[in-house]
C-alpha cells in the first residue's frame, strides 16, 4: 500500500471500541471522548443532528479492541439497505443506535452520496452541519 | 687477441665478466682493476671490444666496489646495465579490461596484451621496442595505481609465457619462452655441454575463476524484530495481537499497543509488513545438467547466498549530470501481489512490479519498504495479510559442505598418466561466470518462459587458453651451455637465456651461451626473480590491508579472495 494512494493519503486516528459490540468496517461512529492515551472513545450515533461523526476504517474492530477512524472525506461508509440503494447526489444520515447510514427525508440529512454503492458500502462526502 | 673494455675514466682493467640475462632485472658486469688515481664515472656506456667485435652496453652504472688482494691490490667493480632504471624507477596508472557487473568487457577500457605491453614500455621510457611476439588473444584485467611498469610488464609476460629480452642492439623485445630465434654459431665453438631442464610437470592445470554470479528470483517472507532482538516471521512474533495481524491497522498497530505496550508497537510499526526477507530461490540453475530442465528445479536457500547483491546483472543507461550516458547495473526488482492502496480494495495482479521505494540489506537479505506492503481480502470488512513478493537480483552461492563461494573451474590434464601430484592451480578472479535467467511470468507462481543467458562458454574458452599457456611452461627442455673462444656477440631470445663473456686476468677470452637455463651466481635467475616479485606483491597487499586496519589473517576466515580460502 503506497502512501500516495487514495487510502494512503487518508488520515486516520485511533479509537477504542467501548460500544460493547463489534464495530464493523466502514461503520458510522460517534466520537464521545478524547482519552488520555491519544485514542478516542467512540459510541454509536445517537442522532443525525450532530457533527461528531467519523467513519471506521476498513477493518472490523472487536469489543474492547482498537481501530482507526477518519474524518477525511470522501470515504467509504456503511449504509442500511433497508432504506434502498444510495444514488449519486442523495443525502443520507446517521441513525441513532446504528452504524449504518439511512436515507434522509426532508432536510435532516447531512452525508452527501458520491457515486453508487458497492455491496454494503457507499462513498460519502464531507458531512455538513445539521445541528440546528 | 686481447679483449678491451672501456668505460668513462676507467683505467687499469685486469679482466672481468659480463653476465647478460633475459628479464627486467639488470645484468651484472664485474671488472677487476688495479688502483689508479682516476675515478670512474658513476654512469656511462660500457664497451667490450675484441678485434672487430664490439659489444656496447649503454647507460651502465657502478653498483658497488670491493678491494681484493691477489698478490697485489685489486679493486673489484660491479656495474649494472641500464635495466637498473627499469627496476627502480617509472610509474604507470590506469585501468584496463575491466568488466561490468554482467562480466561484459567495458569497451572503452579494452586493450590487447600487446597494447598493454606498449603502454608499459613507454612508461619505462622506451621509445623503440617490439611486442609482436606477445600472444594477443587474452584480455587480462589490470588496475595500476602508481605501479612499477617493468614489474607489471614482467607479470604480463609471465602470464602469457613470455619474457622481456634486452637485445645487444639496445632494443627491448618480448620473446616466447623456449623459442630460439636463430641457430647459434658453430665457429669458435670449444665444447657443448648438453643437459636437460626437467620441468616439474603436474598432473593437471586447474584454472579457478572469480565468484560465479547468478541472477534469479527469490521468494520472501514478512519478518519482524521481536522484543529479544531476533528476526522471525511475523506470525511468530511475541507481540502478535490476539486478533491476528489480519485485523490490525498497518498504519497504527493499535492493538499491539493495547496488548503489549508502546515498545512492541514501535517495533511493529518499523517492521511488520515493511520488512521482507528472502527465503529461497524460486528455482535454481545450479543443478541443471544437459538438456533436462527438471533437474534445475532445485531450491537455493538464503544462507547459501548471503550476502546478496542489490543490483541485477543486466545494465541500464543512466544520464549523468554532465549529460553523458553511462551504463550501470539495473537495480534489483520486487514483484508480487499486494494491495496498492486502491479504493476498491483489490490486490494487484500476481507478479506486479512494485514501484515504491525500498532498500536491501545485503548481509541479511532483508528488503525494507518505505510503506507497508500487504494484501487485503474480504468483501464487507478488509483483512490484511502478508504480500506475496519476490526479489529479482544478483547473488552468488556457497557450497553447502565447504562454505566457499562457487567459482567456475577448468582443469586441463597435462600428464597422460597421472602420478599423483595434484593440479597446478592458477587463480583468475577476473574470469567470472555469470548466469542470468530472464523470466516471463504467467500464472501466480509459474514462470511461462525462461531466457537463459550464460557466459560459461566464453569463460571456459578463456580458462582453457590460460591453462594451455600455463601448461606450455611445463615442458622438459634440452639445455646446453655452448662455450666459444673469444668474445662472440650472441643475442638473447626465449631460449638463449644467458650469455656471459669473460676476459683478462691472464685467461683467454671466453663466451658462454646457456640454452633454456640461467646459472649465474651473481644474477638471480628468471624463476628466482619472479618468485621474489610475487612474494613482494603479497607483502605489499598485506601492508595495504594493515594500513586500512584489516587483519589479513581474518580475511581467510571470511573466505577472502587472496588467501586461498575461496
Amino acid at each position: 500500500m503506497k502512501d500516495q494512494s487514495p487510502y494512503g493519503l487518508q488520515r486516520f486516528f485511533e479509537f477504542r471500541n467501548d460500544t460493547g459490540v463489534l464495530v464493523p468496517a466502514f461503520a458510522i461512529i460517534r466520537i464521545e471522548e478524547v482519552l488520555s492515551d491519544v485514542a478516542v472513545k467512540i459510541g454509536m450515533p445517537t442522532s443525525a443532528k450532530e457533527w461528531l461523526h467519523a467513519v471506521n476504517g476498513p477493518r472490523d474492530v472487536a469489543i474492547g479492541g482498537r481501530g482507526e477512524c477518519t474524518m477525511d472525506f470522501p470515504t467509504w461508509a456503511l449504509y442500511d439497505s433497508g432504506s434502498g440503494t444510495p444514488a449519486n447526489g442523495e443525502i443520507w444520515k446517521p441513525s441513532a443506535g446504528s452504524f449504518k447510514l439511512t436515507l434522509a427525508s426532508n432536510d435532516e440529512g447531512n452525508f452527501p452520496i458520491y457515486g453508487g454503492a458497492d455491496g454494503n458500502r457507499v462513498v460519502v462526502g464531507p458531512p455538513f452541519c445539521n445541528c440546528g | 687477441m686481447q679483449a678491451v673494455v672501456s668505460y668513462p675514466n676507467l683505467e687499469g682493467v685486469r679482466g672481468g665478466s659480463i653476465v647478460w640475462t633475459v628479464g627486467i632485472e639488470p645484468s651484472v658486469i664485474q671488472i677487476d682493476v688495479v688502483p689508479r688515481d682516476t675515478v670512474p664515472d658513476q654512469s656511462g656506456d660500457l664497451t667490450l671490444s675484441y678485434g672487430s667485435t664490439v659489444v656496447t652496453l649503454p647507460n651502465c652504472k657502478i653498483d658497488s666496489g670491493s678491494i681484493q688482494r691477489r698478490g697485489q691490490r685489486i679493486i673489484g667493480l660491479r656495474f649494472l646495465d641500464r635495466r637498473w632504471m627499469w627496476r627502480d624507477t617509472g610509474e604507470i596508472t590506469g585501468r584496463y579490461n575491466l568488466r561490468d557487473e554482467g562480466q561484459n568487457l567495458i569497451t572503452k577500457l579494452e586493450k590487447t596484451p600487446q597494447e598493454l605491453a606498449a603502454l608499459l614500455f613507454e612508461a619505462m621510457g622506451e621509445s623503440s621496442f617490439d611486442v609482436g611476439r606477445l600472444p594477443n588473444d587474452a584480455r587480462p584485467q589490470k588496475e595500476w595505481v602508481g605501479a612499477n611498469p617493468a614489474r607489471e610488464l614482467d607479470e604480463l609476460c609471465e602470464s602469457l609465457g613470455c619474457v622481456v629480452v634486452l637485445g645487444l642492439d639496445n632494443v627491448p623485445r618480448i620473446k616466447l619462452i623456449g623459442q630460439l630465434d636463430s641457430l647459434l654459431p658453430t665457429s669458435k665453438l670449444i665444447t657443448p655441454d648438453e643437459g636437460l631442464d626437467s620441468a616439474e610437470i603436474p598432473d593437471s592445470i586447474l584454472v579457478i575463476g572469480g565468484i560465479t554470479k547468478y541472477q534469479g528470483i527469490w521468494n520472501t517472507e514478512a519478518v519482524g524484530k521481536d522484543t529479544d532482538g531476533s528476526i522471525v516471521p511475523i506470525d511468530q512474533l511475541s507481540y502478535t495481537p490476539s486478533t491476528g495481524w489480519e485485523n490490525e491497522s498497518p498504519k497504527g498497530f493499535y492493538n499491539v499497543l493495547q496488548e503489549f505496550g508502546r515498545d512492541a508497537q514501535s517495533l511493529a510499526r518499523e517492521w511488520v509488513f515493511r520488512k521482507y526477507r528472502i527465503t529461497s530461490a524460486l528455482d535454481s540453475i545450479l543443478s541443471r545438467s544437459g538438456d533436462v530442465p527438471e533437474t534445475w528445479l532445485r531450491r537455493s536457500e538464503r544462507d547459501e547466498a548471503l550476502p546478496i547483491h542489490d543490483t541485477k546483472l543486466s545494465l541500464v543507461s543512466h544520464i549523468t549530470g554532465g549529460l553523458q550516458t553511462v551504463e550501470k547495473p539495473e537495480g534489483a526488482v520486487v514483484r508480487g501481489q499486494f494491495w496498492d492502496g486502491s479504493p476498491d480494495f483489490e490486490n494487484t495482479a500476481s507478479k506486479e512490479l512494485y514501484e515504491g521505494s525500498f532498500s536491501i540489506d545485503r548481509e541479511t537479505g532483508i528488503i525494507s519498504f518505505n510503506d507497508p506492503v500487504y494484501r487485503v481480502t474480504g468483501v464487507n470488512a478488509i483483512e490484511n495479510y502478508q504480500a506475496a513478493l519476490t526479489l529479482e537480483t544478483t547473488y552468488s552461492l556457497r557450497n553447502t559442505d565447504s562454505e566457499v563461494w562457487r567459482r567456475e573451474r577448468f582443469e586441463l590434464q597435462v600428464r597422460a598418466e597421472p602420478i599423483g601430484t595434484g593440479p597446478f592451480v592458477v587463480r583468475r578472479d577476473d574470469l567470472v561466470r555469470t548466469h542470468r535467467l530472464d523470466y516471463t511470468f504467467g500464472d501466480a507462481q509459474l514462470i511461462d518462459s525462461v531466457v537463459d543467458a550464460d557466459n560459461i562458454d566464453t569463460v571456459r574458452s578463456e580458462m582453457q587458453f590460460v591453462a594451455e599457456s600455463t601448461a606450455a611452461q611445463f615442458v622438459d627442455k634440452p639445455t646446453s651451455t655452448l662455450s666459444y673462444s673469444g668474445i662472440v656477440p650472441i643475442d638473447l631470445d626465449g631460449a638463449v637465456r644467458q650469455v656471459s663473456w669473460r676476459w683478462g686476468n691472464s685467461q683467454p677470452a671466453i663466451t658462454d651461451a646457456s640454452l633454456n637455463f640461467d646459472k649465474s651466481p651473481v644474477t638471480p635467475t628468471l624463476k628466482q626473480f619472479r618468485q621474489r616479485r610475487r612474494q613482494l606483491q603479497v607483502e605489499q597487499f598485506v601492508d595495504s590491508l594493515k594500513q586500512l586496519g584489516i587483519d589479513a589473517g581474518k580475511l581467510k576466515q571470511f573466505g577472502g579472495a587472496f588467501f586461498g580460502g575461496q
